[in-house]
């Protein structure tokens, strides 16, 4: 776990080869590699969204939606939008050697992406209802559905797992005020997901004349 | 590396205001996402929703994710 360490060269009081990038420097091109591979990734769910709005809509009518329940989709929008607070705050905490807070912000952005995660997979997918609202197999609305939700809680638990060990790599001391890339890293990523659904969400959920899906 | 008493010696005084920025963010992505839904709900405008997810994204990459330390960071070096 390269990228989650945060050791300084200069800490261990090694004479630094001019050939090689020092450590600000490697962190600016991890920096630059991170935002690259989120862009490329960008693709991928610009894809799902180019999918949405060319199946769920009807030439006469226009842009439509499966009719899923607003409440608990409102809600665990907003328990990921406060897992993103938390990781802002553990991001600034560490940056500031605030190690209670960095635990305390981290640990609660783990436990807010979990119940989002839980929420999705047992109420939005039905994994835990008798009548699920919608299922893989209701045409194009329950395809869409799935690929989208499925691929970004996918994201959802990659960032779980990446929190976790940042979590546990600042416990045992590896981040410092001068290096914290681990940390930063794990927030970019994060906030990445969040950023996703910031999209998916009202494409999903609120654009669109909604649909009574036959049989549910 | 260190064991795990060393994050419980870093309890330094830490200047509360530097949360601020943060916590102001998260209210203004709350509010938005307030009016989002009641767009959506109320007067469903394609338009407005996606200018709506345009804008809280466009303050999750600035202050969240800290895009302008791509090219702010860069230049030192």
């Amino acid at each position: 776990m390269a990228v989650a360490h945060g050791h300084d060269d200069h800490h261990h009081g090694e004479l630094h080869n001019p050939m090689e990038p020092t450590r600000q420097e490697q962190i600016v091109m991890n920096r630059f590699g991170l935002w690259l591979f989120c862009f490329s990734e960008v693709f991928l769910f610009m894809a799902l969204l180019a999918a949405r709005f060319y199946l769920w809509r009807d030439p006469v009518q226009g842009a439509l939606r499966p009719e899923l329940e607003q409440g608990p989709a409102l809600i665990f929008t907003c328990v990921l939008l406060v897992s993103s607070w938390f990781m802002n705050r553990a991001e600034v905490a560490s940056a500031n050697e605030d190690m209670k807070t960095f635990n305390q912000s981290l640990a609660m952005t783990f436990v807010m992406g979990l119940i989002f995660l839980l929420g999705v997979i047992f109420y939005e997918w039905g994994l835990g209802l008798a009548h699920p609202h919608i299922l893989p197999t209701d045409g194009a609305f329950g395809a869409v559905f799935f690929a989208m939700t499925g691929m970004h809680a996918i994201h959802v638990i990659t960032g779980l797992i990446f929190v976790a060990i940042v979590w546990r790599n600042g416990n045992l001391g590896h981040y410092s005020r001068e290096d914290h890339w681990g940390v930063e890293a794990c927030a970019i990523y994060w906030h990445y997901v969040d950023l996703v659904w910031i999209f998916f969400y009202p494409a999903i959920y609120l654009i669109g004349i909604g649909v009574h899906i036959p049989g549910h | 590396m260190s064991d795990h008493s060393h994050s419980e010696a870093k309890s330094p005084v830490v200047d509360k205001t530097v949360y601020r920025k943060g916590f102001n963010t998260f209210i203004a992505l709350a509010v938005l996402t307030a009016i989002e839904y009641f767009v959506g709900i109320y007067l469903p405008s394609a338009v407005l929703l996606i200018l709506l997810a345009v804008a809280k994204a466009a303050l999750v990459m600035n202050v969240f994710m800290g895009i302008t330390k791509l090219w702010r960071e860069g230049d030192h070096h």
